[in-house]
């Protein structure tokens, strides 16, 4: 049981996510005269600045920070996925492109990117989640294209091309299963690292916009009364941890499991 | 010989990325949203000012004609003004880099002070509870992000035992905290890959050789052990180091630490546009010949290993 922690906090986590939209209004609820009280019965996590309750805003976050995450994660699977198999699969000049602005990319450090990009598109929600979909797209298309490069001189995708399977078949039914399980992986490593950054861009003020529970905000504001109430630390910053500690573990697992190297 | 040419195409493919990445940056100051002049000066600007601003980016020109100038600048260490106090952007960079280096050098220090402790340990006993013990420590350090261990870090440190000043340079002490941000998670990463490269050396022949011949243990790691575990640790350390000088600017706003990052998110919030391309330049251009840096010293340290790749 011990064994599974992580997936009791994925399912804590995705339960409260379900009941988050309840928790909106009376999460940005102002109550001055509570302003900065610490945590008591009534009030498990405190409330910060405004009097506003910080457990129910932690919990209003989960419906900001982690979806924003899987639907960064989602779509850069999908474009990565698509252009690193097409690459590999085709090669030519479109895949040696392909290649050149994947190392481009890669040398550049992602974090400071996406900071950069959301910065000047200005802060708000949607623009991080483009800013990160354009830095994530890149590691699922290297490894992508990597596994496919080698998949397509296996004898199954040879006895296919002889057979004379449509491209897009052999492609979709030959080559993506096996791809399954590295992009997964992946994936799971990629939610973890995509929320870590959204929590760092909603801290730096790039994200969610006030009055919008979102965790890296709620830090935002923590730090600045961090020497009045550094309750408010504890909420937001439990979520975030649990979150990336659970997904890492998870993505580790599943790389056990399924016997694939680093 | 063949050294040497490889060293000139490895030279001559950095200068191929630094200039990829530069175009890069340039293109990035493309995607401000509208007119750029409107996004830094506001909509309420008089007609002077905006065609001033024009001018002096030099707007008007044509796109191959910006780029250009943009090349030719950097080049000639002409890398605009300021916006926000009409300093030479380069000025700025220069001043505050140091700041930036100086924290990135003593997490380094730190990282490898609690690194090589934890890896070796770990290695000696694994699956025993010293390597649970280590394993654990390297994944909730991994896990942390800067902006909740740093202020955890002030609280305790700085707020409760007042052994460090909560923010700022003003004092010998204050890299200390943030360093140790920075560390941190560097030292999880490292810890684990000293552990598992250190496990593959410790089964090779020439260790049990090394032990026959009648060294102990300890001597057999620090001689023979250590020396081949340093190759693959050293390539993570370079990547951390590169991914260090990109994540400070969360570390050093955290705890208002005048470096390049914080230079970074003063240029956004100023809609200093010139400046924050000068930012993602000079930080990006580290980040780039570190990594080479890193291949440079392994390949030294491995003759075996393959240059040209």
């Amino acid at each position: 049981m011990v064994r599974h922690w992580y997936l009791g906090v994925l399912v804590g986590w995705l339960a409260l996510a379900c009941v988050a939209p309840w928790c909106v209004e009376a999460g940005n609820r102002i109550a001055l005269e509570r302003a900065f009280a610490p945590p008591a019965a009534d009030l498990w996590l405190g409330s910060d600045d405004l009097g506003r309750s910080i457990l129910l805003r932690t919990v209003a976050g989960a419906a900001v920070s982690a979806p924003l995450a899987a639907g960064v994660v989602l779509v850069s699977l999908c474009v990565g996925t698509f252009l690193g198999t097409f690459g590999a699969w085709r090669g030519g000049w479109f895949d040696a492109c392909l290649q050149r602005v994947v190392e481009l990319f890669q040398a550049f450090p992602g974090l400071l990117l996406a900071i950069a990009l959301a910065g000047i598109l200005g802060p708000g929600t949607g623009n991080v989640a483009l800013a990160l979909c354009l830095v994530g797209w890149v590691g699922f298309a290297r490894l992508a294209r990597a596994q496919a490069a080698s998949l397509k001189s296996w004898e199954h995708v040879l006895v296919a091309r002889a057979l004379g399977t449509p491209e897009a078949r052999i492609l979709l039914r030959h080559i993506l299963p096996l791809l399954a399980a590295p992009l997964l992986v992946e994936a799971t490593f990629a939610f973890a690292a995509t929320l870590a950054a959204e929590a760092g861009m909603s801290f730096l003020g790039l994200g969610a916009q006030p009055p919008m529970a979102a965790w890296g905000s709620m830090l935002r504001e923590a730090t600045q009364f961090l020497l009045v109430a550094p309750h408010m630390l504890i909420g937001p910053g439990f979520a975030i941890l649990s979150l990336v500690m659970a997904m890492q573990t998870a993505g580790e697992r599943l790389r056990q499991r399924w016997q694939l190297p680093r | 010989m063949m050294r040497t040419f490889q060293f000139a195409t490895r030279l001559l493919a950095t200068i191929a990325t630094l200039l990829g990445v530069s175009l890069m940056v340039f293109l990035l100051m493309q995607a401000i949203p509208g007119d750029p002049v409107d996004a830094m000066l506001g909509e309420r600007a008089s007609g002077a000012d905006r065609m001033a601003l024009r001018e002096a980016l030099g707007l008007e020109a044509s796109l191959p004609e910006q780029l250009r100038r943009y090349y030719g600048g950097l080049l000639t260490g002409d890398w605009g003004r300021s916006l926000q106090t009409q300093e030479p952007i380069l000025d700025l960079l220069v001043a505050r880099a140091p700041g930036t280096l100086m924290l990135a050098g003593s997490a380094v220090l730190l990282a490898l002070m609690l690194a090589l402790p934890l890896g070796i340990w770990s290695a000696l006993r694994p699956g025993r509870l010293p390597d649970h013990f280590a394993g654990a420590v390297a994944l909730t350090g991994g896990a942390v992000p800067g902006f909740i261990l740093g202020p955890v870090l002030i609280m305790v440190f700085a707020v409760w035992l007042g052994w460090a000043p909560v923010g700022g340079a003003d004092t010998r002490g204050s890299v200390v905290l943030p360093a140790l941000t920075l560390a941190l998670g560097m030292a999880a990463v490292l810890s684990r890959q000293l552990r598992a490269a250190l496990l593959e050396v410790l089964d090779e022949d020439f260790m049990r050789a090394a032990r026959a011949r009648g060294l102990g243990h300890a001597a057999a790691l620090w001689r023979h052990g250590l020396r081949n575990a340093a190759i693959p640790v050293l390539t993570v350390l370079g990547m951390q180091l590169g991914a260090l000088l990109g994540g400070a600017v969360i570390t050093e706003t955290v705890f208002s630490w005048p470096g390049l990052g914080t230079l970074t998110m003063e240029a956004i919030e100023r809609r200093d546009y010139p400046l924050l391309q000068g930012c993602v330049l000079v930080i990006s251009a580290a980040w780039v010949i570190v990594n080479r840096l890193t291949d440079l010293i392994t390949a030294w340290c491995d003759p075996r290993i393959d240059w040209s790749g």
